[in-house]
């Protein structure tokens, strides 16, 4: 996809974290969670869309759809969050590593 | 499928599949939503229909309460000026009790049509109006979201019918 693409799917997302900021105010104080979730499920999906992938990235979106249309409850999303967060450690360091060591 | 059965099996579909409605389908549940009751035959609607999909996107990015990509969101907007011909302290109530029953008509419509559909109230409805041109008088109140399920909800859990349906007077007991 191009770089028009991407600029205009950002944009898009740019709209999404405006607005949700703007809705909670009014809304219950757990939609905070569920909010970023879903905006961290619109990066990733964004993210594939453009080819900006790495293959541990199926897992979390396959983690966060499922809690997107799902009925868990807030300690349960919490654990979900946990593990997707240790996950993306992982991946963090994963990509890192190696990196620094040739001077 | 009858209408009882309509009532007992509807459920709010948010994940849907990208295969399109077709528009005898569309106008159907448009219709069941116009031919709702409204007060003082109020009518206080209108609904704007949205399947470009450029012009969902933007609606989603306007829209926290769309988590998936439905193929249609007809929004409803409620007309101040129908509100304010009907008159009186209870108009906006009544309004809003019409436009409610409009919604559930079409999702019951929805539902029997073989769609999944679901009310959505999480939308910045300034930025909803400036996007739609929306007319100074009507205000854009609720959606609804509409397609093919991609996943069949479960049930939600319901209050005990011995905690709201009552004989007589509140409290006592429905046998």
């Amino acid at each position: 996809m191009s770089d028009q693409g991407l600029k205009r799917d950002l944009t898009l997302l740019v709209g999404y974290l405006l607005t949700s900021a703007h809705g909670l105010y009014g809304e219950p104080p757990d939609y905070g969670p569920f909010r970023l979730l879903d905006a961290a499920g619109r990066l990733l999906h964004l993210m594939r869309a453009h080819g900006l992938w790495n293959p541990e990235m199926d897992a979390w979106v396959e983690v966060i759809d499922r809690e997107r249309f799902g009925n868990s409850t807030d300690e349960e999303l919490r654990a979900v969050l946990d593990d997707l967060i240790l996950a993306w450690v992982d991946a963090v360091k994963s990509s890192t590593s190696g990196q620094g060591e040739t001077r | 499928m009858d209408t009882l059965q309509a009532i007992f099996t509807r459920r709010c579909v948010r994940s849907f599949t990208q295969d399109p409605v077709p528009d005898e389908v569309l106008r159907q549940v448009l219709e069941a939503g116009v031919a709702a009751a409204s007060a003082g035959n109020s009518q206080p609607w209108g609904f704007v229909v949205v399947r470009d999909p450029a012009r969902l996107a933007v609606l989603r990015a306007l829209s926290p309460g769309i988590i998936d990509d439905p193929p249609v969101v007809i929004v409803v907007g409620l007309d101040q000026a129908r509100v304010r011909r009907y008159g009186g302290k209870e108009g906006e109530q009544f309004a809003w009790m019409s436009v409610g029953i409009a919604v559930q008509n079409m999702l019951l419509a929805a539902h029997s049509l073989g769609l999944g559909a679901c009310p959505v109230g999480s939308f910045h409805r300034k930025g909803v109006r400036a996007y739609l041109d929306f007319p100074p008088d009507v205000e854009p109140v609720l959606y609804v979201i509409l397609g093919h399920p991609r996943v069949k909800p479960t049930p939600p859990g319901r209050r005990n019918w011995e905690t709201v349906c009552f004989a007589e007077t509140w409290g006592v007991a429905y046998e």
